[in-house]
């Protein structure tokens, strides 16, 4: 999607780290080193969106009693 | 510190007639009082004569601010309107013997306060929820906090230290794992950051469950910054598959983070229900009692790991560098925002923070 080279955030996982650039490129890749950014910002309606989507482990939606 | 916002000075029923409030806001010494025809105005602090602070003086006929050193005496203006010493002597008080006055605008129950030295960015955010009568509301007493209030900011944005500080209470692994979505833009000139998490068919950790009298619901938390001295959590659950048909429960719990200088600020809290929601857990009390009864000890856990972190800027940061996970991108977010902020008004900043600020600066690319 465009982003009208407006800076995004994006996760990379080679890296570790987020970064926020506006030098991601089509197809998008980490403008440090290479590798594609999981996940990417995307911008529309004037707000810049990200969904951050992790795998709950098996039990995991339980309460831990502390 | 950012200086150039709104900043809450106090709910409204903080600054009752005839009585003066003292505080500092973003490093500037303020007083604070409401006329007799009921406005809030706030003067700098310290009197032109010799510095003493204003908040130690009194109100004369309920405008007139007098210095509790020498008498001078000031108008809501900011204006000095008498000098004992020089009405005396017959002479005229001095031109430059007035206190810059500071804008405040009071609106939904909370009075705003802009300590900047550039002309106020549009107006405060609004708080509909405090005052309105189909809402109940309940407001805390402000709680000192001996940290830097950003890194009050960061902890409301990262669920995921629900567990293992809040483990047992509002804490689960599920909490720190659920999915977010992650919105950034800009209302009225002003930027803001929102999270949005949303669970189905999730069972409530044990706090939660007594409020709602649920054990699995669906559940939509929202968090929202709305510049650097407001943060809005809006939270609502419903029985699973019934979200949006009228049968949800919830809360809108603003908290307000007022710096006082780069290592203190003040954390206040106001939590509404729609009047008339009962708390599940105890027949004839309702849900806001519920949720602000649960709330002490999850605050001092917070404030607790907060101060714990701020202590820890004492040190140098030669041989540390901060770790980011995925999980971190709201706060990485939030810092940056608040970095331009900063930068755009030109503050150097205490060494502490230009330190936090250089180690985050090679962070980002």
């Amino acid at each position: 999607m465009s982003c009208g080279g407006r800076p995004r955030w994006g996760f990379c996982e080679d890296c570790e780290r987020w970064q926020f650039s506006a030098g991601w490129g089509d197809p998008a890749a980490c403008p440090e080193c290479g590798a594609p950014p999981r996940p990417l910002e995307s911008w529309s309606g004037g707000a810049a969106r990200i969904t951050l989507v992790l795998d709950l482990p098996p039990g995991g939606e339980l309460p831990l009693l502390g | 510190m950012i200086r150039n916002a709104w900043y809450v000075a106090g709910f409204s029923e903080e600054f009752a007639p005839g009585t003066i409030a003292g505080q500092v806001i973003a490093g500037t010494p303020l007083v604070l009082w409401r006329t007799r025809a009921g406005e809030a105005v706030a003067l700098d602090a310290r009197c032109a004569h010799k510095r003493f602070p204003l908040w130690k003086g009194k109100l004369l006929d309920g405008d007139v601010l007098e210095c509790a050193y020498h008498g001078f005496a000031y108008a809501p203006s900011g204006h000095c309107v008498a000098v004992p010493a020089l009405h005396e002597q017959g002479e005229k008080i001095p031109q430059t013997a007035r206190q810059r006055r500071f804008p405040v605008v009071e609106q939904d129950g909370v009075v705003w306060l802009w300590p900047g030295d550039r002309e106020p960015a549009g107006s405060p955010p609004r708080t509909p929820e405090i005052g309105a009568s189909e809402w109940e509301t309940i407001s805390t007493e402000p709680m000192e906090v001996a940290a830097n209030a950003r890194l009050l900011i960061e902890n409301l944005f990262d669920l995921t230290h629900f567990y293992p500080l809040h483990a047992g209470n509002i804490g689960s692994l599920a909490d720190a794992q659920v999915p977010v979505e992650i919105e950034r833009g800009e209302r009225e000139g002003v930027p803001y950051l929102k999270t949005i998490r949303r669970r189905t068919n999730f069972t409530l950790p044990p706090m939660t469950r007594d409020r709602f009298g649920l054990q699995v619901a669906d559940q939509v938390q929202e968090h929202t910054m709305v510049g650097p001295g407001l943060f809005q959590v809006v939270v609502t659950v419903a029985p699973p598959g019934r979200l949006g048909r009228g049968e949800e429960q919830g809360f809108v719990l603003y908290q307000s983070i007022t710096p006082q200088d780069e290592s203190h600020h003040l954390w206040r809290r106001s939590t509404s229900c729609r009047a008339g929601t009962g708390w599940a857990g105890s027949p004839g009390r309702s849900l806001v009692e519920a949720i602000v009864a649960g709330a002490p000890t999850v605050v001092e856990q917070d404030r607790w790991a907060i101060e714990e972190q701020q202590k820890m800027f004492a040190y140098p940061d030669e041989g540390y560098r901060e770790v980011h996970i995925k999980t971190d991108g709201a706060v990485m977010m939030a810092r940056r925002i608040l970095d331009d902020m900063e930068a755009a008004e030109g503050s150097a900043g205490v060494p502490q923070v230009r330190s936090q600020r250089a180690r985050r600066s090679a962070d980002v690319a």
